[in-house]
């Protein structure tokens, strides 16, 4: 019983517990050097806290509640214990003799928050202190006040951010209060069904005892029931005005979705350990008695789904309550979890990142605050994807820096995508924009000190929580290809830094490939770097494939083939494990280092394999590819150079030699279906639902090789018309993975708004396309495709029939997406292809930014009102456009785009202008392009 | 073959032969100047009203009692009255006292007329005496109106109630209200059936002057109940019912002068009315556009003839017709979902349309290609060829109930799926915005 009411009402508690846990035990569990890992405590040069001098000698926040039976108190601290040298009591009274409840108004009504700023100067102590009240229905007058303060020895602070910390602060309450709302609603909704029994039961016994006539005791049962009804009334209304707040309906999905996963879950009871102060206090007073009023065991035991957060009253089963005028003041009060559930977990968290946020040196935030208008690209910036900015239109650029999102590109994807929580309160809006997490917080972080930019600037000021959250989702085998984009990001950055690869370095044990994992590699990788010769093959390949991803360009610079493996390879054998490496290094006193290369990047292979099989559970077979591999890489060093000068004389440029490469180490055998799962791990069958983790335009290539008319889908989402992606429920998978590899072709990813959706099971409305540029839509099986495709949805929108092989879309014509789709035939490796369509938009971005300046907001900009006409003014900038575009190059298909993107930048821009003119409460809608003049036609692919 | 399935078959074909076929556009639609669509989402409910205010602001109201307030050259909302409780079932637009303001006055089904200032964005009045579901609104003499539901009611510039016309039991209240001649003194409603004629007479008691409804004619029935009643000129108008009849009316005399398009089998399959008349728009002061069931048709009031008709134009019925892009094409909503777009086949139609929107003609010359001289000339009604679909707006997922057109901001339509929408010219639009940009953006000085 005991373990089911602390299961029930914990439920929250507990889960906050097992994710602290986690946080705990990650760190830099694998041996770095001392000088490698990054310290927690950066120190920094700024600070201005002389220790002494004043009584606090950091900050924290207390939260504290005026207890109406103890007076005030402190109810937890973050960090635990607060300041050690700070009376947290004797502060708790003071804050909590600010009494913030000044209204006069008779009975039950909701009460207003109310902020603060309080400073003590003789001690430099300086609070941001919250009031605000939450609601029990044991407490007097139903209220119990409490307090949250931010306190801090430095002033400026307070005075710097006060907007920013009011503002969390508020969210933080907004939580608490919202969750303390819903379990005041069903405590009372469950105190009413009570009374209600009560007095039925009462009545029930009156009538039996009406026989016996005794006066003084019906007296009594009349005295009762009038209380009782007075109760019933009292209750009533309060149940009313709590009703009629409970408006919040996102924050109250939310809720029920964090009660939902956490009923999946199996829940674990936790040991009381890592609880904090309060949790231990709970659990101390913690008796079946003091869980009276209506949470007690009858109705527990009963309802199997235990306390929640969203109980369902017709499982409710009423009881009997005590009758009594007054109120008793003797029981137990419900602790701040009890009281807000979801809300607590919520909150707390959120105080916590608000504590981590602000804890640190006012300069840091300064900078950071500054740091951040660099970071988030203006409005003048062109996206494509999620990682590529096609070009900057350098609009206020008196205003923003222009170099910003160079320096965001040389960031690794991953890392900048889950960059810890702890670090930055902008964890959550960092994480969401591009993952699009459900986070109602992504919109209001924009007022946050640290929007999009501060993770970067964490990166670098403490890092050591960032890498150990890489490493945990590899720990939990969440997806091995974010394990594999991470070796290569921070492969890349190695690369980056220049490092000289040192020869005399001993060979590491290579035999037990298997045993090893990927860190230890990179970790023996980083070792390995000394001075001693610059590699020159590394080099030369670097100006070759400048900007790809860096297994191939590791691989490239360590393995080639064997001219007779060469033929073979030709030939269409395409088995990876009969194939033998040499190295082409003429330096041979590099071979140690070599070999080393090639063990980190054979290994990486093998570990894919390895991982893919965990997964996948297939058979035996391929896990032997990785230790296949290693003996092939040591062959590697016992050839000789002469077979590498032979196939040079012979023609055979470099390029050809890394594709072959890299088609032999990830076998791309797009025809047999048991190696496209190499390419994607996510088994399309079991609903994976990493395929919405996968990085942006993962996939593509193999979605451009297998459909052959893509380049007018292509063509649709660069026009800005809606691309939707049908598929019957068994195609889910593949539906899922091309609207996947298409987004890279999305101009308008952005945080706020999801352009696309992977799958969803019903078509989305027409104006929702205006936002809506990529979605997946299933089509049930009884239904017929033109049945389910509406006209008006044909007419706007490019429509994809995966099952049918199917396009009806406009028809391309121009020269950059043919380009394109003639060259994916050249590319084996996904990481190059990208590349190249990054280096297309860029191109077609270049087009467009000249068609701005010289077009847009030149000649054509003047307003031409000498027309009287709709068509004829249109048709006249229809030809001037036409003439413009011809000028610079473009035509056909191509012109289209460079509209569409130059048309996007001016919305971003009109946008831009209209969210900083606070005078305007209304935004412009965004348009949606009929394309009338476009021909569509259906096209098998 | 079993002879049930014959029976079936011939049946099949039949029903083929009856029902003409509804012309579908493919391809390209160059003639179609609308290539930009901006939705307006505010109403929750079916969006029934779109008044134009001036050439920045246009009003739309629904069922949900929503009045919502939007500016047409940057498609963006800008303000809502949460008006009325229950639908509102019309709307009228009048100047304020001291014409630099715009009224706006709403009627609901709650029983309450309310009056908005929109510029300010308040209800200025709440009028309460109606007293039963108003249904429509007319401005008449100065600054006064007219409410008609159950009863018919004058109200003062001030919304004073000037006057109440009682009228008799009848089983239908009064559903349309047009004046019919230039000083608004003399008005028609229609109640099902039956028009009636009422003037307002001002009664001079000593120094004040007061105001009094008085029924001043009935006039003959219609077969079926009128559904449009619109005033043509100053000595004429028409009404037009159920069962597809149009006739023209004397505002004078007050007799019926012609019937325009009688249909014999009026109520058709399932008593559907195939040829009921929805609505009736006039132009020139002679020429009526009229929708009738799936089609529409052009009349000529002076030489009572038919210009030009298109029988089936719509998978469903014809909500509402008008002349857009300066009448170089014909407009028509439905309840299918689609706004159509006709004009006159040419074999060079953008061209064509260019050269046509030059010179200098009313819209009716423009959409017929032809000039009044020539029109008046012409003897034979089948001179003019059928109307031929140019272009298909397609955005709205339910009926169409209104469109207006805003000229060079294009034309805006509203529906069933509660949504307003705005059909733009993407040209125009582009060099809006490079205007914008210029002006405002790139130009921080002029930042308000």
């Amino acid at each position: 019983m005991m373990d089911l009411n602390m299961f029930g009402a914990d439920l929250p508690y507990n889960m906050y517990i097992q994710e602290e846990e986690s946080k705990v035990n990650d760190g830099w569990n694998f041996d770095l050097e001392d000088y490698l890992a990054p310290h927690s405590q950066v120190p920094h040069p700024w600070n201005r806290q002389t220790a002494g001098e004043s009584h606090l000698d950091m900050d924290f926040i207390l939260v504290a509640e005026f207890s109406e039976l103890e007076g005030p108190r402190e109810v937890l601290t973050i960090p635990r214990g607060g300041s050690s040298n700070f009376n947290i009591t004797d502060f708790s009274v003071r804050i909590m003799s600010l009494d913030h409840q000044t209204t006069t108004k008779q009975g039950f009504h909701l009460i207003e928050d109310s902020q603060v700023t309080f400073s003590e100067i003789k001690d430099s102590v300086f609070a941001f202190v919250h009031h605000f009240a939450l609601y029990d229905r044991h407490a007097r007058g139903y209220v119990r006040p409490f307090a949250i303060s931010y306190i801090t020895p430095d002033s400026r602070k307070l005075l710097q951010f006060y907007e920013e910390i009011s503002q969390q602060m508020k969210k933080v309450v907004r939580y608490l209060k919202y969750g303390n709302k819903l379990v005041f609603k069903n405590s009372l909704e469950m105190h009413l069904m009570d009374l209600h029994y009560t007095k039925a039961e009462m009545l029930l016994r009156m009538r039996s005892r009406k026989s016996s006539h005794q006066v003084s005791d019906e007296d009594v049962c009349y005295k009762n029931l009038r209380t009782l009804e007075a109760n019933i009334t009292e209750t009533q209304n309060v149940l009313h005005t709590i009703k009629l707040s409970l408006v919040d309906k996102k924050l109250e999905h939310r809720f029920a979705r964090l009660e939902e996963k956490a009923k999946i879950e199996t829940p674990r009871v936790k040991s009381d350990s890592w609880s904090l102060q309060e949790w231990e206090e709970i659990e101390a007073t913690y008796s079946v008695s003091s869980v009276s009023g209506s949470y007690d065991g009858s109705s527990l035991s009963d309802n199997t789904t235990g306390w929640t957060l969203f109980p369902d009253t017709r499982y409710y089963r009423p009881k009997t309550v005590k009758i009594s005028s007054g109120r008793q003041f003797d029981i137990h009060l419900q602790g701040l979890h009890e009281l807000c559930s979801w809300g607590h977990r919520e909150g707390m968290q959120k105080l916590r990142h608000l504590y981590q946020f602000f804890k640190r040196d006012m300069a840091v935030l300064q900078v950071e605050s500054n740091d951040k208008t660099f970071m988030d690209p203006g409005p003048s910036a062109l996206y494509f994807g999620e990682d590529c900015i096609g070009v900057n239109l350098l609009t206020g650029v008196d205003k923003k820096c222009m170099g910003c999102h160079c320096l965001q590109a040389d960031i690794p994807g991953l890392l900048f995508n889950k960059c810890s929580s702890i670090e930055s309160l902008s964890f959550k809006s960092a994480a969401s924009s591009f993952r699009s997490v459900n986070d109602d917080d992504a919109e209001s972080m924009k007022s946050a000190i640290s929007a999009t930019g501060s993770p970067i600037v964490n990166f670098g000021l403490y890092n050591e929580n960032d890498v150990p959250n890489t490493f945990e989702l590899e720990k939990d085998n969440i997806d091995l290809y974010s394990n594999n984009e991470f070796i290569r990001h921070l492969t890349f950055k190695i690369q980056q830094l220049d490092i000289d690869i040192s020869k005399d370095e001993p060979m590491g044990p290579i035999e037990n490939a298997e045993d090893r994992t990927t860190i230890d590699n990179v970790k023996k990788f980083v070792e390995s770097f000394g001075d001693g010769n610059k590699e020159r093959s590394l080099d030369d390949v670097e100006k070759l494939e400048e900007g790809n991803g860096a297994i191939s360009e590791m691989v490239v610079s360590t393995s080639t083939l064997l001219g007779e493996d060469f033929e073979e390879r030709s030939s269409g054998t395409s088995d990876h494990e009969d194939f033998t490496c040499e190295c082409d290094l003429s330096d041979v006193e590099t071979e140690g280092m070599r070999d080393r290369l090639h063990t980190l990047t054979a290994e990486n292979v093998g570990q894919l394999e390895y991982e893919k099989e965990a997964k996948n559970e297939k058979e035996a077979g391929s896990i032997t590819i990785a230790p296949e591999t290693e003996k092939t890489s040591v062959l590697a060093q016992s050839i000789k150079n002469e077979s590498m000068l032979e196939r040079d004389s012979e023609g055979m440029t470099s390029y050809d030699l890394i594709r072959l490469n890299i088609e032999n180490l990830i076998p791309v055998d797009f025809d047999s279906p048991e190696q496209e799962s190499t390419l994607f791990p996510s088994n399309p069958d079991n609903n994976s639902p990493d395929a919405d983790n996968l990085a942006c335009g993962f996939g593509i290539l193999h979605i451009m090789t297998k459909y052959a008319s893509i380049k007018h889908v292509i063509y649709s989402i660069l026009i800005g018309r809606s691309v939707i992606v049908v598929g019957t429920p068994d195609l889910e998978g593949e539906v899922k993975n091309i609207v996947n590899a298409l987004k890279i072709f999305l101009t308008s990813y952005h945080r706020n708004h999801k352009s696309f959706i992977p799958w969803t099971k019903c078509l989305p409305s027409l104006y929702k396309m205006t936002d809506l540029k990529l979605v997946g839509v299933c089509r049930p099986e009884r239904k017929p495709f033109d049945r389910f495709i509406p006209s008006a949805i044909k007419k706007l929108c490019t429509v994809f029939d995966v099952k049918r092989r199917e396009i009806f879309c406009p028809v391309y014509q121009g020269y950059y997406l043919s380009l394109l789709d003639n060259r994916v035939r050249n590319y084996k490796m996904e990481e190059m292809l990208t590349t190249l369509i990054k280096s297309i938009m860029v191109e077609i971005s270049s087009k467009a930014f000249i068609y701005f300046h010289s077009f847009c907001i030149g000649p054509a900009g003047v307003g031409r009102q000498d027309y009287k006409f709709l068509q004829q003014q249109s048709s006249s900038f229809q030809r001037r456009v036409s003439n413009f575009m011809a000028k610079i190059g473009v035509h056909d298909s191509d012109a289209h785009i460079i509209e569409f993107l130059c048309e996007t930048i001016k919305q971003q821009l009109i946008q831009d202008h209209f969210q900083t003119r606070a005078s305007v409460s209304h935004m412009p809608e965004r348009p949606l392009a009929t394309h009338n003049d476009l021909c569509c036609q259906m096209m098998k692919c | 073959m079993s002879m049930w399935q014959k029976l079936w078959r011939k049946g099949d074909q039949q029903k083929d032969e009856d029902k003409e076929v509804v012309e579908e556009i493919e391809g390209e639609e160059t003639c179609n100047p609308y290539t930009e669509l901006y939705f307006l989402q505010h109403h929750s409910d079916i969006v029934r009203h779109l008044l134009v205010i001036d050439d920045r602001r246009c009003v739309s109201a629904g069922d949900d009692g929503v009045v919502v307030v939007w500016d047409t050259q940057l498609c963006m909302k800008l303000s809502f009255f949460e008006a009325h409780s229950r639908p509102i079932t019309c709307m009228l637009s009048i100047d304020g006292k001291n014409k630099d303001s715009n009224l706006l006055i709403t009627g609901s089904s709650d029983k309450h007329i309310k009056v908005w200032n929109i510029d300010q964005g308040k209800c200025v009045q709440d009028i309460t005496e109606h007293g039963t579901s108003v249904k429509c609104l007319l401005p008449v003499l100065e600054n006064m109106f007219v409410s008609a539901g159950e009863q018919l009611h004058l109200w003062g510039e001030d919304g004073a109630l000037l006057d109440t016309f009682p009228l008799d039991k009848q089983e239908a209240d009064i559903s349309l209200l047009i004046s019919t001649n230039l000083k608004n003194e003399r008005f028609v409603t229609a109640c099902d059936k039956e028009l009636t004629v009422y003037s307002i007479k001002d009664l001079l008691d000593l120094n004040e002057t007061s105001y009094r409804i008085c029924q001043d004619k009935r006039l003959p029935e219609h077969l079926e109940a009128v559904r449009a009643l619109v005033p043509v000129s100053d000595k004429l108008f028409a009404s037009g019912s159920l069962d597809g009849t149009i006739l023209l009316w004397s505002s004078e005399t007050f007799t019926p002068l012609k019937k325009l398009n009688t249909m014999a089998d009026y109520k058709g399959k399932a008593n559907m009315y195939p040829y009921s008349v929805q609505y009736i728009a006039c132009e020139n002061q002679k020429y009526l556009l009229a929708a009738i069931g799936c089609g529409f048709a052009l009349f000529d009031t002076v030489s009572n003839t038919l210009l030009c008709r298109k029988v089936k134009a719509h998978y469903s019925k014809v909500t509402q017709l008008t002349f857009v892009c300066d009448g170089l094409l014909l407009a028509t909503c439905s309840e299918d979902g689609s706004i159509r777009l006709w004009g006159q086949k040419s074999h060079n139609p953008g061209e064509q349309l260019a050269v046509k929107a030059s010179m200098g003609l009313s819209p009716i010359e423009r959409f017929l290609d032809i000039n009044f001289g020539q029109l008046h000339h012409s003897k034979s009604p089948d001179h003019f060829p059928e109307p031929v679909l140019l272009g298909e707006c397609l955005g709205h997922c339910g009926s169409v109930m209104r469109i207006v057109d805003q000229g060079l901001e294009g034309m805006f339509s509203c529906g069933g799926d509660h949504l307003v929408i705005a059909w733009k010219n993407s040209e125009l639009q582009k060099m809006k915005r490079n205007q914008v940009i210029q002006e405002k953006v790139l130009n921080p000085s002029v930042i308000v």
